[in-house]
């Protein structure tokens, strides 16, 4: 059988584009078939850029045969959330508000991306305002869950997850607020990638909570959330190396904290799910790295003082639109923010204050002793999208904003299966740690293999 | 350290803080932003306890 391009990793396509054996205008082609043949059942796209992509990847086969290369994206595919603005592309935010809009200047995210000559092929579905979903109220569909369409795909980085998950894209940029790039990974069986606070500018990004978002990437590998990320990144400070720099490399000598005590009793939390993350510790072990147990402070905290900054800060960001034009927002996300219209600048500073606390135990207790931090993802595998029908909104269980509050790097790798759905563990690491964390991470995948299964063939036209 | 009781929403303080800000919230809508509010009074109450390891109270003795 011959292989499809769109399903070639990153390196091995870009390998490929240099010796002359795939053009990008090939590689393009091949994604926007997937696209067409998958994405009426994921609804993962709100926007396919074809001609403009296909231009896109004409340029950069012309650069290559001019010697041109602009690193490791140029000439691959790459599809961004719609929070990013595109100039020559509609930026919704997920709302109805914004449908027809065409902002003046990329985003600077985006400006990267070009630079570095990378195919912009579309954007991706996203929770409207990044803030609440599923919705079922707007004039477009949530994207569904590849593994099992009649599921969410956890977000807000939604159509991101299920791009990757569905085969349609190899990677793709998103952001990340609460677990935003992660949960959603976890639930599709990606892999989710969050850099430390600050690493990625996020000028053009529509902000939910300045204090706590980040940009960050929803891959098919490790390795290829690394290569975005590096694509992209500020340059790496003092303490820094690329992400890519460590992939590869033996664990031996790591010491790997394990946070188990901070999902493994909470009545929530899947048994598959403990079996999955514990299976992983074991495996890492088996790898070389020192495993311990860790204590971190409770997951509680983190989502107070999370839940705080968030509602504050998006409060202030919509209050002036929602007196303007509340009655276009969907019904949970209008309701979620005008939820923080109560809090006090008292109460803000003191979350500042209560995330700085925070931080600095999580840098003084764990990373003092530790190479990294596991636990899990979510506590849970993705919920049916009958679940989310109530009049309010519903939040899942998870582990993923304690890394938003204190900006440490953080990812999450496919670890398992509960139902035939995937489970999704979390590594994190010291403000800088990238190049640890994928180094950790792409050893687990290589010797787990659960990012390479493929979700059963639900795409065809089958009516979902 | 001193711990911060601010006032727990109300609808009533809800409707009046939203005309203060020309935002209008339909009848039906009310009952799910109060839930909200009330949940987002409980977290910030949760912060002064939030203490940084210097600032712990050192574990009980028994004395």
């Amino acid at each position: 059988m011959t292989e499809n391009p769109a399903d070639l990793p990153i390196p091995e396509a870009a390998g490929r584009l240099r010796d002359g054996s795939l053009t990008s205008v090939a590689l393009t082609e091949a994604h926007l078939d997937r696209i067409v043949e998958r994405d009426g059942a994921y609804h993962a796209f709100l926007h396919v850029a074809a001609e403009s992509a296909l231009a896109a990847a004409a340029r950069a086969d012309e650069a290559f045969e001019r010697g041109e290369d602009r690193g490791a994206l140029h000439g691959i595919p790459v599809a961004v959330k719609d929070l990013f603005d595109t100039a020559d592309m509609p930026t919704t935010y997920g709302s109805d508000l914004y449908v027809r809009q065409i902002p003046a200047e990329d985003a600077e995210v985006v400006r990267r991306l070009r630079l570095g000559g990378a195919v912009l092929i579309g954007k991706l579905e996203t929770y409207e305002f990044a803030m609440v979903g599923p919705v079922f109220d707007r004039s477009f569909p949530p994207a569904a869950n590849p593994w099992d369409v009649r599921r969410f795909t956890g977000g807000s980085s939604s159509g991101s997850a299920a791009a990757v998950a569905g085969g349609l894209l190899r990677t793709s940029v998103a952001s990340d607020t609460g677990g935003s790039v992660r949960s959603p990974a976890a639930y599709c069986g990606a892999v989710g990638f969050k850099p430390t606070r600050g690493r990625i500018p996020m000028r053009g990004v529509f902000p939910l909570s300045p204090s706590m978002d980040h940009v960050g990437f929803v891959s098919a590998s490790v390795a290829e959330a690394a290569i975005t990320f590096d694509a992209v990144a500020d340059p790496p400070g003092r303490d820094g190396n690329p992400a890519a720099a460590c992939l590869g490399r033996p664990l031996t000598g790591l010491r790997i904290g394990y946070a188990r005590e901070w999902f493994a009793g909470d009545p929530e939390t899947l048994p598959a799910l403990l079996e999955a993350v514990d299976g992983a510790a074991s495996l890492l072990s088996l790898l070389g790295a020192r495993i311990e147990e860790v204590t971190l402070p409770a997951a509680a905290d983190f989502e107070a003082v999370g839940a705080v900054i968030i509602h504050a800060e998006a409060f202030e960001a919509h209050r002036r639109q929602l007196a303007e034009a509340g009655d276009r927002y969907s019904r949970k996300v209008f309701q979620n923010i005008v939820s923080g219209l109560c809090l006090t600048p008292e109460d803000i500073s003191r979350a500042r204050q209560a995330a700085a606390r925070l931080r600095n135990r999580i840098d003084r207790t764990a990373f003092a002793d530790f190479d990294a931090i596991l636990t899990a993802t979510t506590l849970t595998p993705a919920i049916p999208f009958a679940d989310f029908t109530g009049d309010a909104a519903r939040w899942t269980p998870m582990r993923t904003i304690a890394f938003n509050v204190t900006g440490h790097p953080a990812l999450s790798v496919p670890c398992g299966f509960a139902g035939g759905l995937p489970l999704g563990l979390q590594l994190a690491a010291r403000a800088g740690g990238e190049a640890t964390l994928c180094q950790i991470g792409h050893a687990y995948e290589e010797a787990s293999d659960f990012a390479a299964s493929k979700p059963p063939r639900l795409w065809s036209n089958s009516g979902v | 350290m001193a711990h911060s009781e601010s006032t727990r929403p109300t609808l009533s303080i809800i409707r009046k803080r939203a005309r203060v800000l020309g935002i209008s919230i339909a009848a039906e809508r009310e009952a799910p932003v109060l839930a909200g509010a009330v949940h987002l009074h409980g977290a910030a109450q949760r912060l002064d306890h939030i203490a940084d390891d210097d600032e712990a109270p050192p574990e009980a003795d028994g004395r």
